[in-house]
């Protein structure tokens, strides 16, 4: 067992156990918490994948921008206790959702880590393939970054500036309704 | 894969479907600044005239000859994508029409909003047909989704509407995460995002289920369904489309029920019939057994509604396994089947979902079954377009929708899947039953109350001479239905084009084969 394996069971426990986490506390501060924890972790799955500008992106954007977002928009509405403790009308439904869940994650874990092997293949298609490309040291960079998001993939990186629009409009109306609605 | 790629000016030509509305989704953000509030309603002129543009630029394209991909493989405009943006825009151009006498029934005051967010609704329907890649598959999802939550949510005040628009969100967050992990999955199987490059690994590679890359690529193909059923509304995948589609403005449910419907299934169409094609004996079960519950389920929800427009909505379900009867069979045959249904399914249901807003002008709650007693001998026009449509989705000979379904039980059955074909035609024999009972309603059955009491209500409001007293009145008493033109042309259009297809479907049944790839 290599150095590198080691190192990412020790981030991937982290990030399931935080991701558990975020779902299981009452206290949604503690899940906001658990989600910055789950991000870092995604971080480091980046750097050991030598992916250091995007790496860096997951730091300063979703661990530090949006989640303190998150933070400042859950203190200030969570008082509504009651609301929060509402029961499941359909009482069945998370049992079996916990049974369908168990069956599904065994039946791919043991898919995938039992049986499939990527590397044989991989080395077999020749120097050309995604693998070596993306395992080529300097590949993770921000120039070879930079130069995948304004060359190959400049159409879609276009593209989200248009769903940017939608989501701001639809700020803009529903965030306006609520202010029309308290000032009647 | 081709990280470093240079963009070159014939890439752009290719965007010429896309631009005109681009440049009109602008323009209506602009000019709502500047316009009053009271002349907002003319925005939606500007959300027409891209919609044409678009149109436009679509004829273009399918003059024009030569490479298809552009953009590093990101977008194709082959005969497939621009068949199925033709049935997009026409769509959204009715849903426009239909818009203006609607949601100033409603309220809502932010109509600059409302047609920008319609525009790129539609631009997302448009991307997604003509998606040669995983990662625009995936953003096309994203801008027709994100503005459709909102328009959902969109008349105010209104509980339903709120819940249609909550419900949307969840569930289609919920689902994007099952289509995202499948297109990671499929992208680690095989390397590319593309389309065309997945097509061409998979027909120099060898798998099965337990080696290789197989179990990522197959659990990638499984997820991948699950995404896309969720978008076509298929059962067990359905759950949400009655509370949506029941809350949702009733032009924004029509655009909904066949714009979404159209552009998930091109993608259908490119991802399993196209790209997935060498490895058909992989996935062609799964899509049967979706194919044959839905066709059945849908018939059977559908059947037991009491409200039209989830009725409406259940019978979309229902349409939704006919199509993917033919996304199973797994052929040309079947892919010019569902274009030709995909087409004539625009017309007759947007003219039906149509028919039910220009009703709503006069009920503030949805329309029951009970309100379209006696509309025959009220609003006979309107009375006759409904029959129509309903007639066309019952699939009876003579109109759009028994086209539709012909050429869909047909590339069935000459797949050899006769099953299919015989689920097929008993289950829209059984949803004969609920179109023709709404039809039953508003011909044979008087309206509630006894003729002479409701002319006297009438009178009495006539010398109130107030229209907002009219509108309070329930329909069952209210004269006849005013339609306002927009709606009216709207109507006009979708019943001539049921009725001509339903005619004379050569055409279109040419040109949806030509989009198939076949002579």
């Amino acid at each position: 067992m290599s150095a590198n394996i080691l190192a990412f069971s020790a981030v991937a426990a982290l990030a399931i156990a935080s991701g558990i986490g975020v779902i299981a506390f009452r206290n949604a501060i503690y899940s906001a918490l658990s989600l910055i924890v789950n991000l870092l972790s995604l971080a480091l799955f980046y750097l050991i994948l030598n992916g250091m500008f995007i790496a860096a992106a997951q730091v300063l954007i979703y661990a530090g921008a949006i989640m303190v977002l998150f933070l400042f928009v859950v203190t200030m509405l969570s008082s509504d206790k009651a609301e929060l403790q509402t029961s499941d009308r359909i009482s069945w439904q998370r049992l079996v959702g916990v049974i369908a869940g168990i069956i599904f994650a065994a039946a791919a874990s043991f898919l995938l880590l039992v049986h499939a092997q990527i590397a044989p293949d991989a080395a077999a298609q020749g120097s050309n393939n995604l693998f070596t490309q993306i395992s080529a040291p300097g590949s993770g960079n921000t120039e070879a970054f930079g130069m995948a998001l304004f060359h190959g993939f400049l159409f879609p990186f276009e593209v989200t500036s248009a769903i940017i629009v939608a989501a701001i409009l639809g700020a803009v109306v529903l965030g306006r309704r609520s202010r029309a609605k308290s000032e009647d | 894969m081709n990280f470093i790629y240079t963009v070159s000016n014939a890439d752009w030509g290719h965007l010429l479907a896309l631009a005109p509305l681009v440049v009109t989704t602008a323009l209506t953000m602009l000019i709502d600044i500047f316009l009053p509030a009271k002349a907002r309603s003319a925005l939606v002129a500007v959300a027409l005239a891209g919609v044409a543009g678009s149109g436009a630029g679509v004829y273009m394209l399918y003059q024009s000859s030569g490479n298809v991909l552009a953009f590093n493989g990101m977008i194709t405009t082959d005969h497939l994508a621009l068949f199925g943006s033709v049935i997009i825009l026409v769509t959204t151009f009715l849903s426009l029409l239909i818009a203006p006498g609607y949601i100033e029934r409603q309220g809502v005051a932010q109509q600059g909003e409302y047609y920008t967010l319609v525009q790129l609704a539609a631009l997302g329907m448009l991307l997604l047909t003509s998606a040669a890649s995983l990662m625009t598959i995936f953003l096309g999802i994203e801008l027709l989704s994100l503005p459709l939550y909102i328009l959902c949510a969109f008349s105010p005040g209104q509980t339903k509407a709120y819940e249609s628009g909550m419900k949307y969100f969840m569930l289609s967050a919920f689902a994007s995460g099952f289509l995202l992990y499948g297109m990671a999955l499929t992208y680690g199987a095989t390397g590319t995002t593309q389309l065309a490059g997945i097509q061409n690994f998979l027909a120099n590679h060898q798998f099965t289920l337990t080696s290789g890359f197989g179990p990522y690529f197959i659990m990638g193909m499984a997820l991948l369904i699950i995404g896309l059923s969720f978008k076509v509304s298929a059962i067990p995948f359905h759950a949400w489309t009655p509370d949506v589609y029941e809350g949702a403005p009733t032009p924004i449910t029509a655009m909904m029920a066949s714009g979404t419907k159209t552009a998930a299934f091109v993608v259908f169409i490119r991802l399993f019939t196209e790209t997935f094609g060498s490895v058909t004996a992989e996935w062609q079960g799964i899509i049967w057994a979706l194919a044959i519950i839905t066709t059945i389920g849908g018939n059977i929800l559908a059947a037991t509604q009491t409200n039209v427009k989830r009725m409406l909505a259940y019978s979309g379900v229902a349409h939704a396994g006919y199509m993917l009867i033919g996304v199973a069979v797994a052929n040309s045959l079947g892919t010019a089947g569902v274009l030709t249904y995909l087409a004539v399914y625009a017309l007759m249901n947007t003219g039906a979902f149509g028919v039910l807003s220009a009703l709503e002008q006069q009920i503030d709650t949805n329309v029951g079954l009970d309100d379209l007693r006696g509309l025959a001998s009220r609003s006979p026009l309107l009375a006759a377009a409904m029959a129509i449509f309903l007639f066309a989705l019952a699939g009876i000979p003579g109109a759009a929708g028994f086209i539709g379904k012909y050429t869909v039980f047909y590339a069935a059955a000459v797949s050899g899947h006769i099953e299919l074909t015989i689920i097929g035609v008993l289950a829209s024999a059984a949803g004969f039953f609920y179109y023709l009972r709404v039809i039953w309603m508003m011909y044979f059955v008087p309206p509630a109350g006894s003729s002479a009491e409701s002319e006297s209500l009438h009178a009495e409001i006539i010398s109130a001479g107030g229209s907002a007293a009219a509108a309070k009145v329930s329909i069952a008493t209210a004269a006849a239905v005013a339609l306002p033109v927009g709606a009216t042309i709207a109507l006009f259009i979708a019943a001539v084009g049921v009725i001509g297809f339903g005619i004379a479907p050569a055409e279109i049944i040419q040109l949806a084969r030509n989009a198939a790839g076949l002579p």
